[in-house]
């Protein structure tokens, strides 16, 4: 079995949203939306802090879709549009979706974007990967862990920009594989574990 | 375990990316009209990859892999092709440029003004017609006022424009406008304590460090001290996380909770414009507490020599009055107190031992070394002085300086964004010159100081040059600095700017918006529409980088590279590449012959080996042959640059000089304290205008360049930021505009409460477009006064952009 994932340290992250432009790059991703985000933990101001000058502390935390063992949003799906493949990666059959946002609900990261209106691109063209599909108005879209890259032995674009090398990719079920040694090593941790939908995306301090 | 994270935050941080990222595609251009023109490369989809480095003044030059479909700009990657895996890199500008090459503010054609100047009002004209226009004005004017009545300035600001100009000046025959005021105030007081380093940038008065980053992994201790490395320097951050991964305690010094300072491992707050205060006190403690190595001082540094009480530092002989250059230790040594035969003997004499302190009377003078004239200074700058000062506490002081002098080898950083843009910014370079001698934190793995931000740091090739003649040549400034001209009589009455020189380099815009109305003629040369725009008679249209009409349009070098500026895509509108504007200007000018045809015969030139030997072997052939560049040769730069590793110094006594006598005149021989000229806490004018401005530097933009780009600007809107208490006590409300003045101007902008910022100052981000504020340009009211020391420092006088006092208050309005 196969289950790739990506290990992020939040350590190294400086927030600055280069895997952010990245992936929205790659997947020829509308304005407005965005399949990936850096928060700034505990407060709304971007790049703000928590506490009070000059006690503070500050924390990022990149998220995109989580690729769950037990997606919450594939639970929820009338229509079977959202599967887990083989690879592990929860993926939408965007010709299946019907639209109804119920696995935007259903989703506890909000990783899922949903095209309300014709997607505007600026520029506008189709750029990014030149395989990956073009969405309609009407379809829920997200992270595909770059499918089009994975499936081709190629790491997820946000990967290979970082910066700073705060993202490892690789496959969970290899246990010599790179990431799984970092999840085991540095005490990795799963986003809202108590919601039991077991991410394969891992942060580590 | 919920780490107090919780789907609601999901949720409210998605919901605000989305409006302002739909907030961005607002007056979007329709790009299928012009694109269709714009010979496709293929139809049917085909791919095309090539390569281009990115911007210049981020320090990032990055190698893009570009890939193009269909004649579009479809896909940028690292350049994975490079062999180092730390060259593999880029940022979310680099990516961005897939939008912002087609952006809508690109200036389309060249155009003229049609209102009154300033107003922006312009209609399109035709190349033939600009290029007439200008040279039919240039030669006018020329012949009325002589060569020197035109002013070019190029900036390194732009996507193509600026340092792909290679002889502008010298076609336009026009002055440069000498000393830029900018980047140099930390270096103004640090490089001349080692002199400049052949191969890099070290010792050019930017204070570039004396080691490359990388080199952090060897060091104990980052002591850093108002730089925000971890936005300002995208490219090389992750040498920040290397070196704490091998055990570096990291310390960040700044007035402001920035990205840095929440990844250090200490935060230390600080007064703005306060921080030679602090560097002051650390050298009085390491002196009380004997924290130096005496061999090291007295063979190493200028800490021995005898100092007159003329301030003079004594020599073996006079000083020849004809002298063209310094006399070196071998011409003319200096003179140190022999511990043996109790006598001055040149430094340079065998078997002495020079005393580090004392007072001796020599020939019926009195003398003292150097290092008995610091002792003596320091005793005022105290922790508790400090204290009070900067507003550290002086236990605190203690603590960092144990830490950076007595742990192991420490490296001490600074920035171009904050504590070097004060009038006292050449003090706190020299005050860092004395800490790093006394401790000797130089020249060795781990042990450095300056600015580490960037390619800079690295190792640097000469390259040849195409040669004009002679007599096609620039006139010489007429005042030491560019700050000068908008103030002081000068011939000018044409402005060249090559990219945003207009408002950028300038403090209390207010004041040159007067002199720009006085001017006879403007042309403003950029790729998009940026805010010295505004001020031109003549606006020229160029290609950004990625656009081209050759293979190989420009190369440089950066991170042990010599990088190739390929063709990615054709240029788009009207507008033209750099190589092509220099020479049709050229052309315009009656200097045709004198040109290269082609970017390829400039390029040859450049190719040198002659000039610099790194080069032997790089070929245009191999260039182009190559995926983006070639490695420089005859340098192992698999390892850090790392300069004086034999403590052998490039100043005039070969040793790291503490003493600068240029300075006596204005008492700073040896570092001593000066306040802001403005921001000091006991000014009155506090009364009226409360607040510091901090020019801030971030992660989105390299000085105004990507204030159009809406990747970037999805992510945040220009604003100002107060801390929660000042934003309270003044009424505002989240996102509200505000009017930020003083007496100097004003401007608006929408303003937010942060908890990063400090009490008592506001944070904007500098190069800010006016055209994205709400009203008015954010230099209209910074503070532009000089220092007379600038006279004789070796870059010249600083601005103070960040020695500004300011009010904010509600403008009313909704946001």
């Amino acid at each position: 079995m196969t289950r790739l994932a990506i290990a992020i340290s939040q350590e190294r992250c400086t927030g600055c949203q280069t895997c952010v432009n990245a992936c929205k790059m790659e997947n020829n991703v509308p304005m407005g939306m965005l399949w990936n985000r850096v928060i700034t933990v505990g407060t709304d101001v971007m790049d703000g802090a928590v506490g009070s000058y000059p006690n503070l502390s500050k924390e990022y935390l990149p998220l995109a879709c989580q690729h769950c063992e037990n997606p919450a949003c594939m639970a929820v799906c009338p229509v079977g549009a959202t599967y887990k493949d083989e690879k592990g990666r929860v993926l939408i059959n965007y010709d299946l979706c019907i639209g109804c946002r119920i696995c935007m609900a259903a989703c506890p990261y909000n990783a899922r974007c949903f095209n309300w209106e014709e997607p505007v691109r600026d520029p506008d063209f189709n750029y990014g990967h030149r395989d990956v599909p073009v969405r309609p108005r009407g379809v829920t879209e997200k992270c595909t862990l770059c499918k089009e890259r994975t499936d081709a032995d190629l790491e997820p674009m946000c990967v290979v920009c970082c910066p700073t090398r705060a993202r490892t990719y690789g496959d969970l079920d290899d246990p010599e594989s790179e990431i799984s040694k970092l999840i085991r090593e540095k005490h990795a941790y799963q986003l809202l574990p108590e919601r039991g939908t077991n991410p394969q995306v891992h942060y580590y301090k | 375990m919920s780490r107090g994270l919780s789907r609601r935050q999901f949720i409210k941080a998605g919901a605000a990316t989305a409006a302002l990222a739909g907030a961005g595609t607002a007056g979007m251009l329709k790009f299928d009209h012009w694109l269709t023109s714009a010979h496709a490369e293929s139809e049917g989809g085909a791919e095309r990859i090539a390569y281009t480095f990115h911007q210049e003044h981020c320090g990032g030059r990055c190698s893009l892999k570009c890939t193009v479909r269909d004649g579009r700009l479809c896909l940028i990657e690292p350049n994975d092709s490079l062999a180092q895996e730390r060259n593999r890199v880029l940022c979310l500008k680099g990516l961005s440029e897939v939008q912002h090459v087609y952006s809508a503010d690109r200036i389309q054609t060249p155009m003229k003004r049609v209102g009154e100047r300033g107003e922006g009002e312009f209609v399109a004209i035709s190349w033939d017609e600009a290029l007439e226009t200008i040279a039919t004005t240039v030669k006018e004017l020329q012949a009325s006022y002589g060569k020197n009545s035109i002013l070019c300035r190029l900036s390194g600001e732009n996507n193509g424009v600026g340092y792909q100009y290679h002889y502008i000046a010298d076609l336009l025959g026009a002055q440069t406008g000498g000393a830029n005021g900018q980047d140099i105030g930390i270096g103004n007081g640090l490089d001349q304590s080692f002199g400049y380093v052949p191969g890099s940038w070290v010792g050019v008065y930017f204070g570039i460090a004396t080691s490359e980053p990388r080199d952090w992994v060897n060091s104990r201790t980052i002591l850093n001290v108002g730089s925000n490395f971890l936005e300002s320097s995208l490219a090389q951050c992750r040498c920040f996380f290397d070196a704490k991964d091998a055990g570096a305690y990291t310390i960040t010094v700044d007035p402001h909770f920035t990205t840095t300072a929440s990844k250090s491992d200490r935060w230390v707050p600080i007064n703005p414009g306060t921080d030679s205060a602090l560097l002051l006190a650390m050298i009085g403690i390491v002196l009380d507490k004997g924290w130096y190595d005496e061999q090291w001082l007295k063979a190493h540094t200028s800490f021995p020599f005898l100092v007159g009480e003329d301030g003079a530092l004594l020599r073996e002989h006079a000083a020849r009055p004809d002298a063209e250059e310094a006399e070196t230790m071998e011409d003319n040594p200096w003179m140190v107190w022999d511990s043996k035969s109790n006598t001055a003997r040149p430094a340079t004499a065998e078997d002495i031992e020079a005393a580090l302190e004392g007072s001796y009377t020599i020939n019926g003078r009195s003398y003292r070394t150097v290092f008995s004239r610091l002792l003596e200074q320091q005793k005022r700058y105290t922790p508790s002085w400090a204290e009070e000062i900067t507003g550290i506490e002086a236990q605190v002081i203690h603590e960092i300086t144990e830490q950076y002098a007595t742990a192991g080898p420490a490296a001490l950083g600074f920035g171009w964004g904050g504590s070097d843009k004060f009038n006292n910014a050449d003090i706190l370079g020299h005050a860092a010159a004395v800490l790093v001698a006394l401790t000797g934190n130089i020249g060795i793995p781990g042990g450095s100081v300056g600015s580490y931000v960037g390619w800079w740091a690295g190792p640097i090739i000469s390259f040849g040059s195409w040669q004009l003649p002679e007599e096609i040549a620039q006139s010489e400034p007429e005042l030491a600095g560019i700050y000068d001209y908008p103030v002081k009589p000068n011939n000018v009455h044409a402005y060249f700017s090559f990219g945003d020189k207009l408002t950028q380099e300038s403090a209390n815009f207010t004041k040159k918006i007067e002199w720009l109305k006085s001017l006879d003629f403007i042309v403003y040369c950029d790729i998009v529409a940026s805010s010295g725009s505004q001020w031109a008679d003549i606006l020229l249209p160029a290609s950004s980088k990625f656009e081209a009409e050759h293979e190989i349009q420009n190369i440089c070098c950066a991170n042990g590279l010599v990088l190739t500026n390929e063709k990615i895509l054709d240029p788009l509108f009207e507008s033209k590449p750099d190589f092509w504007i220099e020479n049709a200007l050229g052309e315009a000018l009656g200097y045709g012959e004198y040109l290269p045809k082609t970017p390829r015969e400039r390029i040859e030139a450049m190719l040198d080996p002659e000039v610099d030997e790194r080069l032997a072997g790089i070929t245009y052939e191999r260039l182009l042959a190559s995926s983006g560049g070639l490695p420089i040769t005859g340098v192992d730069t698999t390892v850090p640059r790392c300069a004086f590793t034999d403590h052998r110094f490039f100043t005039p006594s070969g040793r790291m000089e503490v003493y600068y006598e240029n300075l006596v005149s204005f008492d700073q021989e040896l570092p001593q304290w000066e306040p802001p000229l403005e921001v000091y806490a006991e000014n009155e004018l506090r009364e009226l205008y409360p607040l510091q401005l901090a020019n801030m530097r971030t992660r989105f933009h390299i000085h105004n360049q990507f204030c159009d780009a809406t990747w970037i600007r999805q992510f945040k809107e220009p604003r100002i930021e107060l801390a929660p208490q000042d934003f309270a006590a003044r009424g505002l409300s989240e996102g509200e505009i505000v009017e930020v003045f003083n007496d100097r101007g004003s401007f608006a902008v929408k303003a937010l409460a942060n908890e990063c910022v400090r009490p008592g100052s506001v944070r904007v981000v500098e190069g800010n477009w006016t055209k994205f504020m709400e009203q008015g340009n954010l230099q209209n009211l910074t503070n532009d006064e000089l220092i007379e020391r600038g006279a004789v420092l070796p870059a010249g006088a600083v601005i103070s952009f960040n020695d500004t006092l300011v009010e904010v208050r509600k403008r009313g309005g909704a946001a």
